[in-house]
C-alpha cells in the first residue's frame, strides 16, 4: 500500500489592536529597555501591568519601573522548540519576578543548557534589536 | 523604582495568528482524491436510505450506518445550480479576488448534497439563476492535486476543477433543486 497523502493547510487571522495607556505604556517602556508594572490599590506592583485592580476592579494608572534584573520561580525546559517558540534552540519557559515587582511574568530564559537552570537564579533581560510593539521586544531573559 | 508618566503615543500591536496543519488524509479521502485526479467524482451511497455523500463520510448520519468502499458511488460531473451569490470583494487579508465573482452551489447529478463555492462560467453574472445546467471544467490531468482537501471539511474540488460551465441545456425542473437551495 502506498503512503497516505499529507496535505498542508494554514489558517491565518491578522489582528490590529490599539493598546491604550496601560498595555501601550508597558510596550513603550520595552522600546526604551525599561520594564514597567502598575501599582494596585493595596500597593503591590503588578507586571505586566493590568488595566484594572484584580481585587477591587478599579482603574489603575500608576506605572512603576521595575527590574531590569529578576528572579526565576518555577520553570520548564523546552528541549525541542517548534517554529512557534520564541527561540530556535532549547530554552526554558519560566515565571520571572522582576526586582521590585510583586508578581511574576511568563517568559523565555536562554540559559544554553538545562543544567544552568534553577529556581531562584538571577536573570537579566535581552532586548530585541528593533522594537515592534509586542512582548518579545523583551526578546528573552538570560542568566545574570 | 521610579514613577513614570503615561506615554501620549497610542501604540498599536499587529499580530498574525497563524495555524499550520499537516494531516494524512483518511482512506476514504485518499480514494476520493485518487478518483478526482483520474477525472471522476466519487462518494458513498447509503445502503439503507440511498443518500449519496460526496465525498463519502464512512457513515450515513441520517441512518447511523457505516458506509465503506463497497458503497462507493460515482456521481456525474454535470449538475444543476441550486443557488449562488455574486461577491464584490473587499481587500481583506488573504482575499486575492479583485473583481466581483460567483460563489455558487452545484447539485451534481447523482449526489444528494451540494458542492459549495463554485465559479460558474459561460454566462453573464446578471443571467445566473437557480436551475441552470452546468458541467465541470477539469484542470489538465497533470495539474490536478490533493491541495485543499482536508479531513476537517467536506473535501473540495478546487484543485482539480477550475469552474462549472453552462451547458446551454434547458433549466432543470424546480423539483430537482428546490430542496437544495443554499
Ligand atoms: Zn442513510
Amino acid at each position: 500500500m502506498s503512503q497516505p497523502r499529507v496535505v498542508e493547510s494554514t489558517l491565518e487571522f491578522p489582528y490590529s489592536r490599539s493598546l491604550g495607556p496601560v498595555v501601550g505604556g508597558f510596550l513603550a517602556g520595552l522600546k526604551e529597555h525599561r520594564i514597567l508594572g502598575i501599582r494596585s490599590a493595596d500597593g503591590k506592583v503588578l507586571v505586566p501591568p493590568l488595566e484594572y485592580d484584580p481585587n477591587t476592579g478599579d482603574t489603575l494608572d500608576e506605572l512603576v519601573e521595575v527590574g531590569p534584573a529578576g528572579t526565576v520561580g518555577s520553570w520548564t525546559w523546552v528541549d525541542a522548540p517548534t517554529p512557534k517558540h520564541p527561540l530556535d534552540h532549547p530554552f526554558a519557559f519560566a515565571l520571572i519576578t522582576p526586582d521590585g515587582a510583586d508578581t511574576a511574568m511568563v517568559h523565555a530564559v536562554d540559559a544554553g543548557s538545562i543544567d544552568k537552570m534553577s529556581t531562584g537564579m538571577r536573570v537579566q533581560p535581552r532586548w530585541r534589536d528593533e522594537a515592534h510593539n509586542m512582548i518579545d521586544d523583551l526578546a528573552c531573559w538570560e542568566p545574570a | 523604582m521610579s514613577d513614570t508618566t503615561t506615554p501620549k503615543e497610542n501604540l498599536v500591536m499587529n499580530h498574525l495568528v497563524s495555524l499550520s496543519y499537516s494531516e494524512e488524509l483518511t482512506p476514504i479521502l485518499e480514494r476520493y482524491v485518487d478518483a478526482l485526479i483520474d477525472g471522476r467524482i466519487v462518494g458513498h451511497k447509503c445502503p439503507q436510505c440511498g443518500r449519496v455523500y460526496v465525498p463519502g463520510k464512512g457513515y450515513c448520519p441520517i441512518c447511523v450506518v457505516e458506509t465503506t468502499d463497497k458503497d462507493e458511488f460515482e456521481v456525474s460531473d454535470r449538475g444543476t445550480v441550486t443557488g449562488f451569490t455574486i461577491i464584490t470583494p473587499v481587500a481583506y487579508y488573504g482575499q486575492t479576488e479583485t473583481e466581483p465573482f460567483v460563489y455558487a452551489s452545484v447539485l451534481l447529478d447523482g449526489s444528494s448534497g451540494n458542492l459549495g463555492g463554485q465559479d460558474i462560467i459561460g454566462v453573464a453574472h446578471d443571467q445566473l439563476h437557480s436551475g441552470m445546467r452546468v458541467r465541470a471544467v477539469w484542470k489538465p490531468p497533470n495539474e490536478r492535486t490533493a491541495e485543499g482537501v482536508s479531513n476537517r471539511g467536506w473535501g473540495s474540488v478546487a484543485s482539480v476543477i477550475d469552474a462549472f460551465e453552462w451547458t446551454g441545456e434547458p433549466d432543470a425542473d424546480r423539483s430537482v433543486y428546490e430542496e437544495h437551495i443554499f
